[in-house]
């Protein structure tokens, strides 16, 4: 039997049911993308009820004097081809009955509508409850406070208060245009301060208030009533809410959508006020106070109230902008019928959309779902970063409800669904078959493991010119820039000590030996001991000289010789192992790489090839080989290069600056072999490493970093 | 134990209303899952047969008091126990008693004294169970016991058969015992005046088909309209000044449904439909239209089968086709979806539904034949104008068009007994489900004597000419010998082809299926006769006792030969078991075919063919395999059918509690 069969099997039951709407329900006519739906809504529940024209004629027909059947009969001689089957007409009465929206002349089944509010009961509790990212806790009907006070805020919803809000806007954004750098310059540590959070900590919960207050204003000033305020706990964090379903009745697509802009409009001006007073007022309570205003009400509004992904403020207004009702839950239809349709084969009807909101509910099932996992694993980490335990549980109940338990009901769907029936098989394969792929995706197929770090070219021990010895520099015996082969003498140096010390030697050895010639043949152990004097003052010479012969440094490498400020050398006082300057080769040969904690195991015990990447040449990757390791942690870079200031990739601590800054976590270091004659880059760029670890699959790739994360994240 | 839980049914479980009957309870998924699952490890623990024996080696102690008593005493004693009954609830003392009384009873008057296992299966159907008991070993007065325990506790007591026959037949057969303890019983059969019907209500015990009371149940619900209420009614009564339509039953007490799987499965697959005729314009034409459309239809490109399911569907080339066809005629053919449905209808009436199988043509009429009973479904017509179709098929007169007034399924109209309990010589495998549906737990009762059948194996054919001419040559052999043989076949037209070949050899045979249900008795009655050959579809199956004729036992007993195997292995073992009863000897055989209806829809083209090249168990294993395939299919429908009858339930509560 067909899932809309034109007679139904139940028709008995209902055809001589006289029906009728309930008397207190209201009708509105909506046109959407220019078709016609009526909302019904229920004063008694304070629900909206949108049908499509062709329920509201059966509905519009019901008095309670005619039969359904006689309804039906005048509908197939009125409609013809598209007169409503038997199976909606019944669908129809059951959902009106169980929006409690029908009366008929029999009294409705007790057991079933005790059932219904058991149900109903429970999945309120659990909708409290159940969705700990976002308990609600109803406080205050603020109705009759909203009629008193609305006289006083009417006056702002007219052209005048547009008016006075764009000014007052533009204003603010053209402000903060121009205060730019000022505002965004440190603002972790103005805001991450205890000072800064406690202050957005007042700020937040007075905005959202008004922000609300945005909202029921709207709300009754288009005469709807707002019969729910409260505070719902959002990831812990108390916000205000209030209920404005009664906008749902607006006519005009215009007003609906200005009550869901409402609290983003109020935000908006505030945050305008505050620029101008920021830029006005003297640096004290008050400045930090309105900075902090901006913020909250800047920074929030734009990342969640304004974000259609979230059902927040901009979902309802992008609702009702793009006229597609419920676009969430019809997107998440949609893609069900797909699945069933294309993928399985099934012969279900689908879900009725035009092209336009097909487009849209293609595009919004997924992204939303992208962006709710986001949110979900951010609120998730960031509060177990604070409070392990229930951090844990939020992200348990989190990932259950976000992500188990519609899963698991899509894989009962297509276990049980009636529809389903005939292609059960193939629909079964397709899942459970989809499901063994990516588990062996996931767990078995081996994928490319790789580390990717930063380094700088390296200069080799040789190609540093340090001073051979203690001395005054006397000249710079090849001009700086010049070509230098190896072996050619570099710089010129002195120290009279030496000189003196060598010339002392030498008149010793020469006394000494005077001795010795004289003593030869008269005393001969005397002469043994003056012998070995002079094997000692010999000694003592040749190290002398050496040292003298160190003071000129001569080139160990072949390159170009650089020496910073030559013309201060002369004349300078070095001190052994002092840098004087470098001879840059014509192609490098070293790279120096850093390597965070994380991935050094993979480094150290499973490295195969190592590939660099140079900035200008990335799209020519070139071999390595690893040479050397500094086998501690540290917590310097050699480089500024590699630091987020030098443009790399490594946080560091500004404050530490010099050649070496002090990066935030723990650095191993490796020096890594360039093959000969292709490097032409300087001293000090910076390279782009990739460590090749082999395969392995990439479910146990993700498990290493999500542990990681998680462990680092936790200090567990 | 406490005292409540002795009484027949709590209060609290009570639905209020003009008589007693169960409150529905509908048992969640979970719910139902964990029973099944319970149920069938629960059922191989024996507890439930060590509570059994225990009361019956109590039954026996008790028994030398109430033998010297006379019969007038044996009825005062009976009697005596009513007020302790209501007082006590079904007390196990009481029950002793009570089981004493009517074994010495069914001693005196029927002549059949009961069997420990007998009464360990009365025992089973007072707590509410279902009794698995092999087949001939007479379930009829095992029913006894219970039923008089019941009666006395002052619960409606209805003994649920499979047909009206068996229903007359066993009443008859304990009728004796119950007057003797000053018990009435009442039978209900087909065609009854109302007031008759309102008669064998009123007895202490009735009797009657499994259809019959539950239409009059559903007739009673009808005349109650929306006004259920005790107070309701009456106030309605009395300002009509009238008591014109009393209600046929007393109340849902106390059930002991036999066969209870067939009942309470295989029917269960149907809901029971009451409907009224209603004067239709032009409906001939219309049918005959639908029937000429579908027949320039062609399969694979205008329709699919989907045979295992039995369904046509229309593609999308073939409801052009009928649009096509249909155009200009106006009415229903206007509406697309009224004009596809009739379509699919008709292409079913052709297709799907055959003469022989599905019905017959007897006295100008369709009937019904039900698949897995072999009897003519009275009453019974199909929904959504596929009757009037398959009439105007056969060229009979059309019935007018009916309209529901009523429909109930057996799932629900069985809960809502008091206390339900159940026997069944194959209940085993349906544990599970029954438990989960039905709240019955199974409790296996041993066989009085041990079991003298003998299995002859099974023989595969590839096609159907062969598989009749060996079916045909066992029947000679055997029958020659001078045994009795028994032919099962599937279908009125399998079984009358059957019948034309032994003709064709000259074999003298009977034949019984739904159109010569007349002469039932009298077939049956013969089939245990030396040298006498019977085809019978499922008919003769559940219940029929065939009676060894005189010298049949020493030369082997009654022969049965399986022609077809059934969809549930428990309708071909029902058939195997008329032979061999009650320690009797006897022999089977199956003799089938590739082509029979159950390999062709579930054999799956190369199992067979595996199956034939592999030699012996290769049968065993196809069958197997088809079966347990066909038995997941219907057991899925049976969940499917609970299932939207429980979210028909919730759908259409707007319009008034259900029937």
């Amino acid at each position: 039997m067909a899932a809309d069969a034109f007679l139904s099997p139940e028709w008995h039951r209902v055809a001589r049911l006289k029906p009728r709407l309930r008397p207190h329900v209201k009708i509105h006519r909506h046109r959407y993308r220019g078709h016609t739906w009526y909302v019904v809504q229920d004063h008694a529940s304070g629900r909206y009820h949108r049908f499509s024209p062709s329920a509201y004629q059966l509905a519009g027909m019901m008095d309670g004097k005619r039969t359904v059947d006689e309804l039906w009969k005048a509908l197939v001689d009125q409609l013809g081809d598209d007169a409503p089957t038997q199976t909606s007409v019944v669908n129809l009465l059951s959902q009106l009955h169980s929006a409690d929206l029908l009366q008929t002349d029999v009294a409705a089944d007790p057991k079933e509508m005790l059932q219904r509010r058991g149900k109903q009961k429970r999945r309120k509790l659990l909708g409290r409850a159940g969705n700990p990212l976002a308990v609600k806790f109803p406080l205050w009907d603020p109705d009759r406070f909203l009629l008193a006070t609305l006289p006083f805020v009417q006056p702002l919803m007219s052209k005048f208060g547009a008016l006075l809000w764009l000014l007052v806007v533009g204003a603010g954004a053209v402000l903060a245009g121009m205060h730019w750098p000022e505002l965004t310059a440190n603002l972790a540590d103005r805001v991450l301060t205890p000072d800064g959070l406690l202050m957005v900590a007042i700020v937040f919960p007075v905005l959202k208030l008004l922000h609300e207050m945005g909202h029921a204003y709207a709300t009754r000033a288009g005469g709807g009533e707002v019969h729910e305020m409260g505070v719902m706990l959002m990831a812990l964090a108390p916000v205000p809410y209030v209920d404005g379903t009664a906008s749902a009745a607006f006519r005009s697509k215009w007003r609906r959508a200005g009550v869901g802009a409402a609290g983003v409009i109020v935000e908006a001006f505030i945050a305008a006020l505050a620029m101008i007073a920021w830029t006005l007022l003297e640096p004290g309570l008050l400045r930090a106070l309105c900075f902090n205003v901006m913020l909250v009400a800047g920074v929030s509004t734009v990342i969640f109230n304004l974000n259609p992904l979230m059902r927040l403020d901009g979902y309802f207004i992008a609702c009702d902008l793009l006229e597609i009702p419920n676009l969430g839950g019809r997107a998440n239809k949609w893609w069900g019928w797909i699945a069933e349709r294309r993928l399985f084969g099934a012969d279900v009807e689908e879900p009725s959309a035009t092209p336009w909101e097909r487009f849209w509910f293609a595009v919004y099932a997924p992204a939303s779902f992208a962006w709710r996992m986001v949110v979900l694993f951010g609120i998730a980490l960031f509060v177990a970063e604070r409070f392990f335990v229930i951090g844990a549980l939020v992200a348990i109940a989190g990932i259950v409800m976000g992500l188990v338990w519609p899963m698991a009901k899509a894989f009962w769907h297509v276990g049980t669904s009636p529809k389903l029936q005939l292609k059960r098989g193939r629909a079964m394969a397709i899942t459970f078959g989809g499901l063994a792929a990516a588990a062996f995706l996931l767990a078995v197929a081996p994928a490319p493991l790789r580390t990717t770090s930063e380094g700088v070219v390296w200069l080799p021990e040789e190609a540093i010119v340090r001073a051979g010895g203690d001395g005054f520099i006397r000249a710079v015996a090849i001009a700086p820039g010049s070509h230098v082969g190896k072996g050619m003498r570099l710089v010129e140096a002195e120290h009279p000590e030496l000189v003196a010390q060598v010339a002392v030697l030498r008149t010793q050895i020469e006394a000494l030996r005077a001795r010795l010639d004289s003593e030869q043949f008269t005393n001969r152990v005397q002469a043994g001991v003056t012998q070995q004097e002079i094997a000692l003052k010999t000694q003592e010479l040749a190290r002398a000289e050496e040292k003298l012969a160190a003071l000129e440094v001569v080139s160990g490498a072949e390159g170009t010789f650089r020496v910073p400020r030559a013309e201060d050398l002369p004349g300078r006082y070095v001190k052994r192992g002092d840098v004087i300057g470098f001879i840059t080769p014509e192609s490098a040969s070293l790279v120096r790489v850093v390597v965070p904690q994380a991935d050094i195991e993979l480094v150290r015990d499973r490295l195969g090839e190592v590939e660099i990447k140079l900035p200008g040449r990335v799209w020519e990757p070139l071999s390595a080989r690893l040479v050397r390791e500094v086998p501690a942690a540290s917590d310097r870079l050699p480089s500024r290069a590699l630091a987020v200031e030098g443009g790399g990739r490594f946080a560091s601590d500004p404050a530490s600056g010099g050649e070496a800054p002090r990066t935030l976590q723990r650095l191993f270091q490796f020096d890594l072999a360039l093959p000969d004659g292709l490097v032409r880059e300087a001293y000090g760029s910076r390279v782009f490493v990739r460590f090749d670890h082999g395969w392995e699959p990439l479910g146990a790739q993700w498990w290493r970093r999500g542990r990681q994360l998680v462990l680092a994240r936790l200090q567990l | 134990m406490s005292h409540e839980r002795l009484k027949p049914w709590r209060t609290e479980e009570r639905q209020s209303g003009p008589y007693p009957e169960r409150a529905e309870r509908d048992p969640n998924l979970a719910d139902r899952a964990l029973m099944a699952w319970g149920e069938v490890t629960a059922r191989s623990l024996g507890h439930r047969r060590r509570m059994l024996e225990k009361f019956c080696d109590r039954v026996d102690a008790a028994e030398p008091e109430v033998q010297p008593l006379s019969d007038e005493r044996l009825k005062d004693a009976a009697q005596a126990l009513r007020p302790l009954f209501l007082r006590h609830g079904l007390r196990d003392d009481l029950l002793v008693r009570c089981f004493a009384l009517a074994r010495e009873g069914s001693r005196r008057v029927l002549g059949k004294r009961h069997y420990r296992v007998q009464l360990m299966g009365g025992r089973a159907l007072v707590e509410g169970w279902l009794a698995e008991m092999a087949t001939g070993e007479g379930k009829t007065i095992t029913a006894g016991p219970p039923a008089i325990a019941a009666a006395l506790a002052g619960l409606p007591v209805h003994v649920v058969t499979v047909n009206d026959y068996l229903a007359e037949r066993d009443a008859e057969i304990v009728r004796p015992l119950y007057e003797l303890f000053g018990l009435t019983v009442g039978i209900c059969r087909h065609g009854q005046k109302p007031d008759e019907r309102r008669k064998a209500y009123e007895a202490d015990i009735t009797y009657g088909a499994n259809k019959e009371i539950a239409f009059d149940y559903l007739r009673d619900r009808i005349a109650l309209g929306h006004r259920r209420d005790r107070a309701g009614r009456a106030v309605q009564a009395m300002l009509r000044d009238r008591f014109a339509q009393p209600l046929l039953l007393r109340g849902l007490g106390f059930a002991i449904v036999d066969e209870a799987d067939s009942v309470l499965v295989d029917e269960a697959r149907t809901p029971l439909i009451i409907s009224a005729e209603v004067e239709g314009d032009d409906e001939a034409a219309t049918y005959a239209l639908a029937l000429e459309v579908a027949s320039r239809l062609t399969e694979g490109q205008h329709y699919e089968r989907l045979p295992a399911r039995r369904l046509i569907r229309l593609t999308e080339a073939g409801k052009a086709r009928v649009e096509e066809d249909t155009r200009l005629r106006g009415g229903l053919w206007g509406i697309r979806r009224a004009r596809e449905e009739l379509a699919e209808q008709a292409l079913s009436a052709l297709h799907l539904f055959l003469r022989g199988q599905q019905y017959v043509v007897a006295e100008g009429k369709v009937q019904i034949v039900d698949e897995y009973t072999g009897r003519i479904a009275e009453g019974r017509t199909w929904e959504r104008g596929l009757h009037q179709l398959i009439e105007q098929k056969e060229g009979v007169e059309l019935t007018g068009r009916r309209e529901t007034l009523a429909r109930i399924t057996y799932q629900r109209f069985f809960r809502r007994y008091l206390r339900l309990s159940g026997m069944t010589g194959t209940g085993w495998e349906l544990a599970g489900e029954l438990r989960a549906v039905y709240g019955l737990p199974i409790a296996r009762i041993p066989t009085n004597k041990p079991s003298r059948r003998q299995d002859l194996g099974a023989k595969l054919f590839a096609d159907m000419a062969s598989k009749w001419d060996a079916v045909a040559e066992a029947a000679r052999r055997v029958s020659a010998t001078g045994r009795p043989v028994l032919i099962g076949t599937k279908s009125v037209e399998a079984s009358e082809a059957l019948s034309e070949r032994l003709a064709a050899r000259g074999l003298a045979h009977t034949v019984l299926n739904a159109r010569f249900d007349k002469e039932e008795a009298e077939i049956v009655a013969r089939a245990g006769e030396r040298g006498r050959i019977t085809v019978a579809t499922n008919m003769a199956g559940r219940g029929t006792d065939i009676h060894l004729g005189e010298g049949v036992e020493e030369l082997g007993g009654l022969h049965v030969i399986v022609a077809e195997y059934h969809d549930s292995p428990r309708i071909d073992r029902q058939l195997i078991g008329r032979g061999a009863r009650q320690g009797n000897p006897g022999s089977f055989e199956a003799i089938v075919c590739l082509q029979d209806e159950l390999f062709a829809k579930f054999g799956g083209g190369r199992l067979g063919h595996v199956a034939r090249a592999v030699p012996g168990g290769g049968v065993a294993l196809l069958r197997r395999v088809a079966q347990w395939r066909a038995e997941a299919m219907n057991a899925a429908t049976r969940r499917q059918t609970l299932r939207s009858d429980t979210e028909t339930r919730k759908q259409l509560g707007f319009a008034g509690a259900p029937e």
